[in-house]
């Protein structure tokens, strides 16, 4: 089967401190419809690994190479490797005032898709889906994000993921601020968007997210390095005994 | 003579009416020097005093020859824990025309409280400058506190040259005088070089208060912030310019200055003009100016616990300055606080 | 109100529209500055006496006022090299179809005609120093609504002109308000009788097509008690090499309980110097809304003045600069509050790019007898490089305690993690900032009439693409 995502030897530094080597030799294969998890201690280089995936001008690699599909994208800017079909969902996502959800929504399929959604269809779309992700229609008039709860935000980054229907999810969830509700949206997206042919990775500190979900590979990353893989059961021992077995 | 004093930096609309100020003073002549006491522990650090003929020239726009000059150099690592005081004492019409020059070394600290009382009722006249030179990583507060009475004249500048990592905290409390201008001049020339200036005012009866503060963004993520309370009543007048300047280069500074009037009259008049010069894209700049009478719904509520509204207002003016008081050291504030209770009575 | 499609004209070339240049063959230029020349002007528009004694004094208050010693430099304005009346051979008609072909066709390329015929109660336009069209719907007619060139005006209604005529704006003001005065020459003359309502605007046009040529249109605008009234103003010209200067003024009077919306979009050349003067008395319980769009011209000062007159009167100020490469904005407002239980509202923005200055000015003075006044003024700048520049000068003035007052401002840049966010969602960097400084300036356009907040949009897309025109 073909590799959807792999990553060798990866390396980065932080822009602002070059001194800081944060991912020190990182490997990952993703194939088509699978769902990864990675986990680690806060510090550990999870978050860094999703920015770096997508050419954030914070990291800089310094060594290693990232492939979608076959493809080297190291050094495609960060919405060519959108347009790849590659979708992270934020922390924190971003506000942006003065230019409404609906009009978010449409320049961002218009940008992934190369060419201008059926108004219509779309529509019919975002209804359909915020419907089954419970948010309220009138939301699309709302400016971007502005003055939305936590909440509110993680289901429009679900949202978007639903709409953009990328070939692979990264889910950045190590904010540990999720609360139950959040949780289940997360967890309810995934449903409603995985099948055969994408996948899933999922970077979390928390297994509570894990729950419902069938995982294919847990990773531990521990100090810049996935240091241990294994099935859903590491998940569930890293609940009882947490990551100190693993840290130096 | 009429003199127009405390150019802003960067000229608007003249109709605007904020340009400079027009004061009207005699140039005293000098007569005696005026009394000056300097306290704390001094054996670590070096201080020079003397008469000097030469002009003393302040960015208020004045210049008066022959001026009494202290000279004190924090050296290199030295750390002074209690506050130097330095008091200066009016009396019988006097004209203190005098420089503090203070140097710090690299690595070292110590903190100053300048105060210049009225001793007595007479007219008395001032022009002081304080010039401060701030090395690598030294810091300090200079608390500058005037006390003159409400016949005299108070001019007073202070510049700053910080370099890298420098952090100083300056706090004005001005409580007397009949004109007081303030010039305050910051070169924030090297990266993460920082001030911080607070300023408390009461303006009473017919006074002049006229504040002129500029900051210099030179270095890169320097920080600068402006916090200024005060309280105008009677037929007061109060001008205040800041103005956080970016150079272009200084990326990641910020600058933040925040300026709050409480009018307690019908007949004073506020005026400001908070103003940001940008020339480099990444900073954060921010202000806000508020101007009013106390608010209302506080004042009820007092009121309504038995406070009579003077005592009300008192009480909420106080509050404001609260905040900017805590810097000062504990000997100090007590004093402060007493003068100002007595002047809002 | 109708959606004008003014937008279709407005595609990927939109540039080369508003750089359109009929080659006029007919037209009458002079230049220089001469009391012989103004004697001339003013019996060709054969003016009372009253008016011609203006034009002579103001041209003597020129030659003696000094250039402002602040804000953007103009000294290189040499007012001999500026043709200062230039008039089509033909003159004012009411029927497009009237207005000589050439200029008719820059009019239709601008959608003028077009947006008259859909969303408009009336419409002017002006071509250099003189108006070409002026038309008013026969039921407003009827109504005793007057709106014609301000030189019909004067011909037609002195009496009416007389008085309100200077009152706003004085002579001696500025330097180029004097030579204003002394050189004016079309703009509009509105009079809306008392409980008048007009459900739709009035527009006027104002096009600059000669190079080296000057542009003085004055607008006198009255609106009489109870009524209400919607004004657009529309300004372009095409590039040159020469200096143009613009000195217009526009004088408005709302009186007691009436209501003026007075919107302007300005896209002069970048070759143009916009020294405009604006003011306003508000009465009683009347209300002046300003809308301001500024995106061309070389240098532009303009502050536009609201005098609050009367007890409850209100201001609100909506005003979007963005200066690109060249260009010098230098723009505000003043606001006196001169009467009990006022209220003013600003908000203003700017966006500097390409070494563009942008400069917000201000002054806002509460006198002693406004008292429960309100006043809230908020400013924010974006910087899109470190090669521009972003300046905010507000003076406030307070003479009462009796009043509420706030004022905040803010600088910055679009921050790199929006970008960046943004980017991840399929978008180009300058597609991404493109999204951010539209939604900057969102809330402003949102103010504008409908179509012109389309041209807004596609103003600031130019700008965006970095094209000079």
């Amino acid at each position: 089967m073909k590799k959807l995502l792999e990553i060798k030897n990866l390396k980065t530094i932080a822009e602002d401190d070059p001194n800081k080597q944060i991912l020190k030799g990182l490997n990952l294969t993703i194939q088509p419809g699978e769902v990864h998890v990675i986990m680690g201690p806060n510090g550990s280089g999870k978050s860094t690994l999703a920015n770096t995936i997508f050419h954030s001008p914070r990291y800089i690699v310094t060594d290693g190479d990232i492939f979608f599909a076959g493809e080297k994208i190291n050094d495609l800017s960060t919405d060519k490797i959108a347009k790849k079909g590659i979708f992270m969902s934020f922390q924190t996502p971003e506000e942006i005032p003065g230019v409404s959800l609906a009009q978010f929504l449409k320049t961002t399929k218009h940008s992934i898709t190369g060419e201008k959604p059926n108004l219509y269809q779309f529509t019919k779309d975002v209804e359909e889906k915020m419907k089954e992700l419970g948010m309220s229609y009138d939301t699309v008039n709302r400016e971007f994000n502005v003055g939305f709860s936590g909440g509110e935000k993680k289901k429009n980054e679900i949202l978007q993921l639903l709409l953009l229907n990328p070939k692979l999810a990264i889910l950045d969830e190590t904010d540990s601020g999720l609360d139950v509700d959040a949780i289940q949206i997360v967890s309810k997206g995934i449903d409603l968007y995985k099948n055969e042919e994408n996948a899933v990775l999922i970077i979390t500190h928390s297994t509570k997210i894990l729950k419902n979900l069938k995982v294919d590979q847990v990773h531990i990353l521990v100090d810049g390095k996935i240091v241990k893989t294994g099935d859903s059961s590491l998940a569930k021992e890293i609940e009882e005994n947490g990551y100190q077995k693993y840290s130096k | 003579m009429k003199m127009k004093l405390n150019k802003l930096p960067v000229k608007t609309t003249n109709g605007f009416q904020i340009n400079d100020v027009e004061v009207e003073f005699n140039i005293p002549t000098f007569k005696r020097n005026t009394d000056v006491l300097i306290e704390g522990d001094l054996s670590l650090i070096q201080v020079k005093k003397e008469k000097k003929k030469g002009d003393l020239t302040s960015k208020i726009g004045l210049t008066l020859s022959a001026y009494e000059n202290i000279q004190i150099v924090v050296p290199k690592g030295v750390n002074i824990k209690e506050p130097i005081i330095i008091t200066y004492s009016l009396q019988k019409e006097d004209a203190n025309i005098s420089q503090i020059e203070i140097v710090y070394e690299e690595n070292s600290s110590c903190d100053f409280v300048i105060t210049t009382k009225s001793m007595d009722n007479t007219s008395c006249f001032q022009h002081l400058k304080e010039m401060i030179t701030s090395q690598k990583n030294a810091s300090g507060h200079l608390c500058f506190i005037n006390q003159m009475n409400s016949d005299s004249q108070s001019f007073y500048a202070l510049e700053n040259h910080l370099y890298q990592d420098s952090d100083i905290y300056h706090t004005v409390i001005d409580l007397g005088g009949k004109t007081r201008l303030y010039n305050v001049y910051s070169d924030l020339l090297e990266e993460q070089a920082k001030h911080h200036l607070n300023t408390i005012y009461i303006g009473k009866e017919d006074s002049l208060l006229d504040f002129n503060y500029y900051v210099n963004h030179i270095g890169i993520e320097t920080e600068s912030k402006m916090v200024v309370e005060g309280v105008l009543t009677d037929t007061s007048h109060k001008n205040f310019r800041g103005t956080i300047d970016f150079q272009k280069g200084c990326c990641k500074s910020t600058g933040e200055e925040n300026e709050n009037c409480i009018l307690l009259s019908d007949t004073c008049r506020s005026r400001s003009l908070p103003q940001m010069l940008c020339g480099e894209e990444d900073v954060v700049g921010a202000h806000g100016v508020s101007s009013g009478k106390v608010e209302e719904a506080k004042l009820f509520y007092l009121m309504s616990h038995g406070y009579s509204e003077k005592e009300a207002e008192k009480l909420i003016v106080m509050g404001r300055f609260l905040g900017i008081l805590d810097s000062v050291p504990s000997q100090q504030k007590e004093e402060i606080l007493s003068v100002i209770e007595e002047k809002l009575s | 109100m109708a959606k004008t499609d003014v937008t279709k004209y407005m595609d990927s070339n939109t540039r080369n529209i508003y750089n359109l240049k009929a080659n006029n063959q007919n037209l009458q230029k002079e230049y220089g500055l001469t009391e012989e020349l103004i004697r001339k002007l003013s019996s060709e528009k054969e003016e009372p006496e009253w008016a011609l004694a203006i034009r002579l004094k103001a041209l003597k208050l020129f030659f003696e006022l000094e250039d402002p010693d602040w804000g953007p430099d103009i000294s290189y304005l040499d007012i001999r090299n500026i043709a200062t009346y230039v008039k089509p051979v033909k003159g004012e008609v009411r029927k497009w179809e009237d207005v000589p072909e050439d200029i008719r066709e820059v009019f239709d390329k601008l959608g003028i005609p077009e947006a008259e015929k859909q969303a408009l109660a009336g419409s002017g336009a002006q071509f250099d120093s003189e108006i070409v069209y002026h038309n008013l719907t026969e039921d407003l007619k009827k109504q005793g609504v007057i709106y014609t060139s301000f030189d019909e005006g004067l011909k037609n209604y002195p009496e009416l002109v007389k008085k309100y005529f200077t009152k706003a704006v004085p002579l001696t003001d500025h330097k180029y308000i004097a030579l204003h005065y002394a050189l004016f020459s079309g703009g509009s003359f509105v009079y809306i009788p008392k409980d008048a309502e007009l459900d739709r605007p009035l527009q006027s046009y104002f096009r600059l097509n000669e190079p080296g040529a000057g542009q003085f249109e004055h607008t006198l605008i009255i609106v009489d008690e109870g009524a209400k009234l919607e004004f657009i103003e529309g300004c372009s010209a095409p590039g040159y090499n020469e200096l143009n200067l613009h000195a217009g003024c526009v004088e408005l009077f709302v009186e007691k309980n009436a209501s003026l919306r007075f919107s302007t979009i300005e896209n002069w050349s970048k070759n143009m110097l916009n020294l405009n003067t604006k003011k306003c008395y508000v009465s009683e319980g009347g209300k002046i809304e300003w809308i301001m769009g500024s995106f061309g011209s070389k240098v532009s000062m303009l502050y536009p003045l609201s005098v609050l007159n009367g007890e409850g009167a209100r201001c609100e100020f909506t005003n979007i600069s963005f200066a690109g490469s060249g260009q010098n904005l230098d723009t505000g407002l003043k606001i006196i509050h001169n009467a009990p239980r006022t209220s003013s509202l600003v908000n203003a923005k700017s966006i500097s790019k390409d070494g563009g200055i942008c400069t917000f000015r201000s002054n806002v003075w509460v006198k002693k007898q406004a008292k429960h006044s309100k006043l809230s003024l908020s400013c924010e700048s974006l910087m899109l490089d470190s090669e521009s520049r972003s300046d905010t000068v507000p003076v406030n003035t307070l003479e009462t305690d009796d009043v509420i007052f706030a004022h905040e401002a803010k600088i910055g840049k679009i921050s790199d993690q929006a970008i960046f966010y943004l980017m991840s969602r399929g978008m180009t960097e300058e597609e991404a900032k493109g999204l951010i400084v539209r939604g900057f300036a969102e809330p402003i356009a949102k103010a504008f009439p409908v179509e012109y907040a389309v041209e807004m949009n596609r103003l600031i897309d130019l700008e965006l693409e970095g094209t000079i025109g």
